[in-house]
């Protein structure tokens, strides 16, 4: 991981599943969705802050990551979106999981501080805030659990094919709206309480679970 | 002390305990953002609040209260009670040592089996 503006999917969800391993293991428990991702800050040896002051009074600032201070700051905002929130946590144990000892090694004197145009939703998508977005996403959402969620849900991926012309006079919802219905589904199924139904639904189109659909971004964002 | 002393002091009871954020706010009944606010010294606690978390970390409810630069109710009680003769007695002891201080409890502990 010495090239930071290119580590492979495969490297990054490694990364996650190694951290829950380690996890599990100093825990004692098996651990299932939700994932705790706080504790999972905190076992990391970062502490942490909500805060709505300074940078954070910006809601897009989401999070950030004082490395110096071993702290992760959450915006507080944030609060009352759960699945937000959560990503958000994860999005930044991505950056200590991928990012930090690169930094330490240069010796730089940085924190990292997450905006919302920089990741999944934005249009900038800096190498790092990426990365630390898939991350998040491969945490929250363990490949195996949500394969295991969606079984029950279908037992084949499901295509939502865009509205045909005959389709205008027919009472049928946009493919987004149903993404985001089986989303949901999947997200009971599952356990995944602390997990957005966008976020599903992108992961479950990354997993080739949904098809003939792109990725998803927030309505307004 | 400080807002953060007694936020500082929180965090490592916790962590010595093996506690989450979630598992003491829990335990407490108040958010875990709360706990992480009082961790951060971003609030001021209430007396409520700071007795549960002596409960829950098992430690000295006044020690902590004196922490949050707060005293217990049933002490406040005692001063409004005697609003002259306590302040006065208190002002008068304020220089003795924890041992002197032990003696007059012992003296007092005496003074009350004897009623």
């Amino acid at each position: 991981m010495n090239d930071p503006s290119h580590i492979p999917n495969k490297t990054i969800e490694q990364e996650a599943v190694q951290l829950v391993q380690a996890f599990e293991k100093e825990s004692g428990t098996r651990i299932k969705p939700p994932i705790p991702v706080f504790e999972m800050i905190e076992f990391l040896g970062y502490d942490l802050d909500f805060r709505s002051d300074g940078f954070y009074k910006d809601p897009n600032n989401l999070g950030g990551l004082h490395i110096d201070e071993k702290l992760v700051v959450i915006n507080e905002n944030l609060t009352e979106q759960e699945g937000r929130m959560h990503f958000t946590a994860a999005h930044e144990i991505g950056h200590i999981r991928l990012h930090v000892s690169l930094i330490m090694e240069q010796k730089a004197k940085e924190n990292i501080l997450c905006r919302k145009d920089e990741g999944f939703e934005g249009i900038k998508k800096d190498p790092r805030e990426w990365q630390a977005d898939t991350f998040a996403a491969y945490l929250l959402m363990p490949t195996d659990r949500v394969n295991d969620a969606f079984n029950k849900v279908s037992q084949h991926p499901i295509t939502l094919k865009k509205k045909r012309f005959l389709n205008l006079f027919m009472k049928t919802r946009p493919a987004r709206q149903r993404s985001l219905w089986i989303a949901e589904n999947v997200i009971n199924e599952g356990g995944f309480e602390n997990v957005s139904k966008l976020a599903m639904a992108n992961r479950l189109i990354g997993l080739g679970l949904v098809r003939g659909i792109g990725y998803q971004k927030l309505l307004g964002a | 002390m400080s807002k953060t002393a007694l936020g500082l002091l929180i965090r490592n009871l916790r962590k010595a305990k093996g506690l989450s954020l979630r598992k003491l706010a829990k335990q407490v009944d108040v958010s875990f953002v709360n706990i992480a606010h009082i961790e951060n010294g971003r609030v001021v606690t209430s007396k409520k609040v700071l007795k549960q978390l002596g409960r829950a970390l098992n430690y000295n409810l006044d020690k902590l209260l004196a922490i949050g630069n707060r005293v217990d109710d049933d002490i406040e009680k005692i001063i409004r009670k005697k609003p002259a003769t306590v302040p006065e007695f208190l002002r008068t002891a304020k220089n003795l040592s924890d041992a002197e201080w032990q003696q007059l409890t012992d003296i007092v502990k005496n003074m009350n089996k004897k009623k």
